[in-house]
């Protein structure tokens, strides 16, 4: 009889220990934890790439982020109001859908990147080490340029205030980000550059110098948007340093005249530093940019229209209700240039004629570069002083458009400009400073984080 | 000294042995029927052969007959030596002797200290329901069922209690609306629903529930409070509903079949305007207007038949009416529905074996045209003693269904949607008479989707079970359940190019099918023992573990361009492949124990600790437990001459119970592999985590009254509850930085009580088969209030949660009705109501009261005569309300001009505003008006109604009929389900309970009247 209670009770408590810990350790088939998300360089290289995929996202670089820089300038006009108030310059509401996405898709990447970037610096990758190191430097790098969109459209410009001490962008707790629930606040602008610095540089530390794909960033890539950075800061000197570094790297030449207009529709060009690879499977459908460009739902004003010589190639990329920077309206699978060389040669242009004096004749020589690339025919800048500032912003209106530059530029240069606002084309004077160049802080964003307050919202809104 | 007394007075007392048969009323004998001698405690068990023996000492004792699910017979001796007693099976009997099972053990209901209840077999044997818990509607006190689409295939919502939690996996949130809108499913959990406990397998999905053939069940518990639940631990915050499939019975081999046929009818209780109502109002609305200089009917008729710009060309987004068409869109979808429902099963097995066999067949070809449904259910169940010590038992069952399905929700490929907006002046048919008219409302012709289109459904479902139960010594028992359940479901869409969703895919016919398997399974062991220590005290206690995983993998292919006529994706080029899969676990240990004292003083107690892989590793265990009393008060001596007191129990319980159900995973953040970049294998940020989500916590109390009084004629239970539910597993918006917009978080409380009463009354007795009336009522009322919030008040669409309303109230701006001098809506600037704005935009939303009932329940009454008898349901639900999202479009007041889908309600015609000084709520028509506000009471309606739910003549043919056939019961009946409702609010145009849990009801199929006959035979 005591056997059979020992026998019972055995098996009983066999059973006991097989429900034990491991059986309530579920992985998803098609989905990381974010525990498990780097476990080698393999998961690291997937991971990375993930970071890219935010980038393509139709609420960021793949159309609302590059479309808001124009269209709250005065390059472009919507002509239906998908962006509703934003277009009219009116106080937009803080509760727009699209807002919010914009700030969510941004705020997603930061997430992304600094999660990935938390997991892959706790972990020893052996003899992958430096295949590894690439990949975080291109994760410090993306996560600035996310930054540095969040400050550029939710924030005044750098030199707003003398010390750059208004709000800027959100600045994540990166130890914690992915496990708890983070709330993060409103940093100073000047933090939020500091931040943005810091972790280029960091990445270009650790990032390979590999440029064969332009989809991926690298050392010339990083390079040339912290040269962005600088700019952006008003710090001419490493501004035009870096920009120059990347010029003479010798891995990039600008498109001929004969192949300007057509090599939009090209995947990468010579001059592509960086793109945001887009497939006809990822295409963002009728919110895609080369749709919302087609259309069209959003095109060129006609100041910017007037802006243009009829001889210069760059006119052909205005037709009539469109622009074709994204001719691939059907398969609505054009790349986005992030960064290309004809910027470089006017952040280097800038940068040169802000430092005056003798650097003058170097940054005419840049701006020449890109006028008369487009237009040969077209009398080259002579002009120095405040007129090559003006000529500089003028060049770059041109070439950088439906890039999602305009805006960034008037702001920071403190002019004023004229918005044309939807399809009735209804003048809007729009002088410096305006509470509505930079979006408001999404409503939901308040009332979600407890680190910002109604008092954080920008003002205005 | 004894056996002088004996002798002395043997005459008198002389002890008296009373034997006889027990059978049932197909006579079968009964086994293991209870025999006791009335107000002692001396009592026996009929043998295997329904057997008995017992000796009294009076002539004048009564004896007392008692068996599970069978009515409590008392005969009284009379000086009889031979007593053979028939048991009826009892229906609807709140009977003292019930077992109530909570899936880990029996209890009788006397020794029960929690609130249990089963449901009784009329509202789910030998009736005609697609899904069960349609039928379950109003059959216990505290369950709440909302029939809130009448697809075939929907599954009703159903909670116990009240709202306890404010999501569930699957619903995705219903903070943002009514849970229809996130999936456009009809089929799927609800927020708070019960666990499901079909024959050991735990489940949270209604689906499960409803694959099972209603004919097979022998009980369907309801467990309502922490002590009847809380052996369900981490699941059981919302109640549980235990499920157990009939097994065979001793005695001779017993076939049974039963049979219901019938139609059943469209309900539509909204009306269109026809072709000429429409056309009066175009032209009134285009004088209304002034639209282009329109002043006079001559003016707005040319412009009706030729509408034209300003620039005088034609404005083709107005298409000419053509007066000569009237179409009913409604009437052209709906046809006939044709029910019929077969089964049969075999039973029977002796000496510890015993089998039930039983293969069914449901078809339900629905009112509404091409949408139709059917069942096979086959189930096998074999229960054999391998040696005196093991008893083993197995069970199989299968399920295949069909369904061909139309499409949900507001989108207007949603013929119910479309038949609300298409112009009447439209043809269904082009000129050939046989193709469709595609030429309006985006090529979405409603009858053309409903037949050309694609959506069918089919499930397979296979369920089993072994047990086993060895007997290590007497009392002793050593127990193991292992039970699965394997579903498979199969979706398959087909558009094609033509018309609807082709159409709007570039012209392109696409088809999408889309496979998913679930396997659901649990295993089980445990250590029971039974003792009886001296005469008083009883112990029951068992100690287990158990473990139950949930797999669940899709696969999904989308292709386009199949060719004209294709029912495969074979000519097809793909569009999208994609697989999902998620996995969860929880595993548990558990100790349970009961005692009581001569059944007069009841104590229980349990524990239960559960890991759940839903949580992280360290906030993944919980401990849940409850404590419950009962005093059975008719058993005290005080009580004993109390004439009128049969049963009175009080009892009373506390305890904890949890709810894990977020999403598998949902504690951490993911990263999702399915989109690569440039072709590179790529993982990105999908959703946010928190690692430190934990169990949402529900503490209840309960206090009852168990009460059988006046030679039982009335008898019944009270419950008063409150659960209080903490740490609510919310899924609330975070900030962007996360990763994601919403985030897990336990988050606020609230609180339900209420008050629960179940009465019992025999109208009329009778011992001679005469005239009989029986009533039964269930009434329940729950008040559901949100406790706790850590922020600001959370609105969400058209509710607010805010600290002391129901979790269901409704923000909305007030509608003022109509102005009567200008035909203007009006709007209440604030709560005050004092003043009116013709601009919702200078209006204030404020609070508009709950959506949730006061009360619900229903009242039942079975008057029966010799062999006939009459049954009627009535079912209520009182004081809630119901907002209609799309009353602004349905009643639209000319926004939508000429367009192809203008048609307004019949409501509009009849009751619009038309000159200075009428008095109506509906608003001037004005051609180019704007839509009335979506968010304003104008579409808020009071949801109280009464329906007769069912309403059925029977009739039993009588034994001295059928002596002499092969036939040992034949019944026949005459059913109608749902034949009359009385709404409170007439200008509600939905059926009430299309407004489901949230009361925010949404265009859906309408509920239908059935009518049916039904024929039970057992040989």
């Amino acid at each position: 009889m005591k056997k059979i209670y020992l026998i019972t009770l055995a098996s009983f408590f066999t059973f006991l220990s097989c429900t034990k810990e491991e059986f309530l350790d579920k992985d998803p088939y098609n989905l990381l934890l974010s525990e498990n998300v780097v476990t080698n360089i393999e998961s690291l290289t997937s991971a990375t790439y993930g970071a890219y995929n935010n980038f393509q996202n139709v609420y960021y670089n793949n159309s609302y982020v590059p479309i808001l820089g124009d269209m709250m300038s005065d390059n472009v006009n919507a002509t239906w109001s998908l962006l509703g108030n934003i277009d009219k310059y009116a106080p937009t509401n803080a509760t727009d859908s699209y807002v919010k996405r914009v700030w969510d898709q941004i705020g997603k990447q930061i997430a992304h990147t600094s999660i990935v970037i938390r997991e892959a610096e706790a972990l020893d990758f052996g003899g992958d080490q430096t295949k590894a190191n690439n990949l975080i430097g291109q994760l410090y790098v993306a996560r600035s340029l996310a930054y540095f969109d969040m400050q550029k459209l939710f924030a005044q410009p750098y030199n707003f205030s003398s010390d750059a001490s208004h709000l800027g962008a959100t600045i994540v707790d990166e130890n914690i980000i992915g496990d708890e629930i983070i709330n993060p606040a409103r940093a100073k602008t000047s933090v939020v550059y500091a931040k943005i610095i810091t972790d280029i540089q960091k990445g270009i530390t650790l990032i390979g110098d590999d440029t064969s794909s332009a989809y991926l960033l690298n050392k010339n890539s990083a390079k040339a948007l912290l040269s962005r950075v600088y700019l952006y800061k008003e710090d001419w000197t490493n501004a035009s340093t870096l920009a120059s570094e990347v010029i003479n790297s010798g891995k990039y030449s600008l498109v001929s005249n004969a192949t300007y207009v057509a090599s939009w529709a090209a995947e990468t060009t010579t001059e592509s530093i960086f793109s945001i690879k887009n497939t006809e499977t990822d295409n963002g459908g009728t919110s895609a940019i080369p749709y919302l460009y087609g259309r069209p739902r959003f095109k060129a004003t006609p100041d910017l229209v007037s802006a243009i010589d009829a001889d210069d190639v760059r006119s052909n990329l205005i037709a009539a209700n469109k622009a074709l920077k994204y001719p691939a309206y059907s398969t609505r699978d054009n790349n986005t240039p992030l960064i290309r060389l004809s910027e470089l040669y006017l952040i280097q242009a800038e940068a040169l004629a802000e430092l005056g004096g003798a650097s003058e004749a170097a940054a005419r020589t840049a701006l020449n570069m890109i006028l008369l690339r487009s237009n040969p025919a077209a009398t080259a800048y002579t002009e120095s002083g405040q007129a090559l500032k003006d000529a500089i912003q003028h060049e770059k209106r041109k070439e950088l458009m439906f890039e999602g530059h305009r805006l960034f530029d008037l702001t920071r240069k403190k002019k004023s400009f004229t918005k044309y606002s939807t399809s009735s084309l209804v003048p809007i004077t729009v002088s410096y400073p305006n509470n509505y160049t930079i979006l408001p802080i999404p409503q939901a964003e308040i009332d979600a984080n407890t680190s910002i307050s109604q008092s954080d919202q920008n003002t205005g809104y | 000294m004894t056996s002088f007394i004996v002798i002395a007075f043997g005459f008198n007392i002389q002890a008296q042995t009373i034997k006889g048969k027990v059978s049932d009323t197909n006579g079968v004998t009964l086994p293991g029927v209870n025999v006791i001698i009335k107000g002692t405690n001396n009592g026996v068990s009929s043998d295997f052969s329904g057997n008995y023996s017992i000796t009294t000492s009076s002539n004048d004792a009564i004896l007392v007959f008692s068996f599970v699910g069978f009515t409590t017979q008392e005969i009284e001796i009379n000086g009889q030596l031979e007593i053979d007693v028939v048991l009826s099976e009892s229906v609807y009997e709140l009977d003292a002797v019930n077992l109530i099972s909570n899936g880990y053990e029996r209890i009788s209901r006397n020794k029960l200290t929690g609130a249990a209840e089963n449901i009784d077999k009329s509202f789910f044997e030998n009736s005609y329901k697609t899904t069960l818990q349609e039928g379950l509607q109003g059959s216990v006190a505290g369950l709440q069922i909302f029939s809130n689409n009448n697809h075939p295939q929907a599954i009703p919502e159903v909670i116990i209690r009240g709202v306890g939690s404010a999501f569930q996996e699957g619903v995705g949130l219903i903070a943002f609306g009514s849970p229809k809108a996130v999936t456009g499913n009809p089929a799927m959990n609800t927020p708070g629903s019960p666990l499901y406990v079909i024959d050991g397998v735990p489940t949270f999905d209604g689906r499960d529930l409803s694959t099972i053939n209603g004919n097979d069940i022998a009980s369907i518990t309801v467990l309502k409070d922490a002590s009847a639940t809380s052996i369900y631990g981490a699941r059981a915050a919302n109640g549980v509903i235990v499920v157990e499939t009939k097994s065979g019975k001793s005695g001779k081999s017993r076939i049974t079949y039963s049979s219901q046929f019938g139609s059943s009818e469209f309900t539509e209780m909204n009306g269109r305007a026809n072709s000429s109502q429409l056309k009066e109002l175009y032209k009134e609305g285009l004088i209304n207007a002034n639209y282009l200089g329109i002043t006079n009917d001559a003016g707005a008729e040319a412009f009706v038949n030729a509408p034209y710009r300003s620039n005088g060309t034609p404005d083709t987004s107005n298409k000419p009416f053509n007066s000569s068409q009237n179409t009913d869109w409604g009437k052209e979808l709906t046809r006939n529905g044709q029910l019929s429902q077969h089964n049969i099963s075999a039973s029977g097995g002796k000496d510890g074996n015993y089998y039930y066999m039983s293969l069914g067949y449901l078809k339900n070809d629905s009112p509404v045209k091409e949408i139709d449904f059917d069942r096979v259910n086959f189930k096998v169940k074999y229960d054999t003693k391998l040696s005196q010590k093991l008893n083993v038992s197995t069970s199989l069952g299968f399920s295949k269904a069909n369904s061909n399905n139309h499409e949900v929700g507001t989108s207007y490929y949603n013929p119910f949607t479309s038949i609300n907006r298409i112009r009447p002046d439209f043809s269904i048919y082009n000129a050939d008479g046989k193709t469709y008219n595609t030429g309006f409302n985006f090529a979405v012709n409603p009858l053309g989707i409903l037949t050309d289109e694609t959506r069918k459904v089919q499930t397979n479902d296979f369920r089993g079970a072994l047990n086993l139960n060895y007997e290590i010594t007497p009392g002793l028992t050593f127990e193991t359940a292992l039970s699965g359940d394997y579903e498979l479901t199969e979706n398959y869409d087909n558009f094609p190019s033509y018309l609807g969703k082709g159409y709007n895919n570039s012209r392109k016919s696409y088809a999408i099918q889309k496979n998913t398997n679930v396997f659901n399974w649990n295993a089980r062991a445990l250590l029971r023992y039974i003792t009886q220590i001296g005469d008083d005290h009883n112990l029951n206690i068992f100690l287990g573990s158990e473990g139950n995983a949930v797999d669940v993998r899709g696969t999904n292919v989308s292709v386009e361009n199949m060719g004209v006529g294709s029912e495969t994706l074979d000519n097809g080029s793909t569009i999208d492949t994609y697989t999902t899969r998620n996995e969860s676990a929880i595993n548990s240990l558990f100790l349970n124990a009961n005692y009581d004292f001569q059944e007069k003083y009841l104590v229980t107690a349990s524990l239960r600790r559960d890991g759940s892989s839903r949580f992280g590793e360290n906030s993944r265990y919980g401990n849940f437990y409850a404590v419950g009393f009962g005093w059975n008060l008719h058993k005290e001596d005080f009580t004993n001459d109390i004439e009128a007191i049969n049963v009175l129990k009080l009892r009373t319980s506390y305890g904890m119970t949890g709810n894990d159900q977020i999403s598998a995973y949902g504690y951490s953040g993911t990263f999702s592999t399915t989109d690569p970049y440039n072709g590179w294998s790529a993982a990105t940020l999908s959703s946010a985590g928190n690692a430190s989500i934990s169990w949402e916590e529900n503490v209840t109390f309960d206090i009852g009254f168990d009460f059988s009084l006046f030679n039982n004629r009335i008898s019944g239970f009270l419950d008063y509850y409150n659960r209080k539910t903490s740490k609510l597993l919310y899924n609330l918006p975070t900030s962007g930085l996360n990763g994601d917009n919403y985030v897990f978080q336990n988050f606020g409380g609230m609180e339900n009580s209420g008050v629960e009463l179940s009465l019992n009354t025999k109208n009329i007795i009778s011992k001679t088969n005469g005239l009989e009336w029986n009533s039964w009522i269930n009434l329940s009322s729950n008040k559901n209030k949100v406790t706790e919030l850590d922020s600001d008040n959370i609105i969400s669409q058209r509710h607010i949660r805010k600290i002391g309303s129901d979790f269901n109230t409704l923000i909305l701006y007030g509608w003022a009705g109509v102005d009567p001098a200008t035909g203007n809506e009006l709007y209440f600037t604030d709560e005050s109501k004092t003043e009116t704005t013709t601009s919702v935009g200078s209006a204030k939303k404020f609070d508009h009261g709950k959506t949730t009932p006061d009360f619900y329940g229903s009242f039942t009454n079975i008057i029966s005569y010799r062999n006939f008898s009459v049954t009627a349901q009535l079912y209520s639900s009182w004081g809630g309300q119901i907002y209609d999202v799309n009353g602004y479009a349905q009643n639209d007041n000319g926004y939508r001009r000429m367009y192809d889908y203008s048609n307004t309600s019949k409501y509009v015609y009849d009751n619009r505003w038309q000159k200075p000084g009428d008095i109506t709520n509906v608003p001037m028509y004005k051609f180019g008006n704007s839509f009335s506000n979506n968010y304003s009471s104008r579409w808020l309606h009071d949801g109280s109604y009464v329906r007769l739910k069912k309403l059925e003549l029977a009739y039993s043919f009588p034994n001295n009929l059928l002596e002499n056939t092969f036939i040992s019961s034949m019944r026949l009946h005459v059913s109608g389900d749902n034949l009359w409702t009385y709404v409170k609010d007439d200008t509600l145009t939905n059926d009430p309970e299309i407004g489901g849990i949230t009361g925010i009801a949404s265009w859906d199929t309408p509920l239908s009247k059935t009518f049916y006959l039904g024929l039970n035979v057992s040989f």
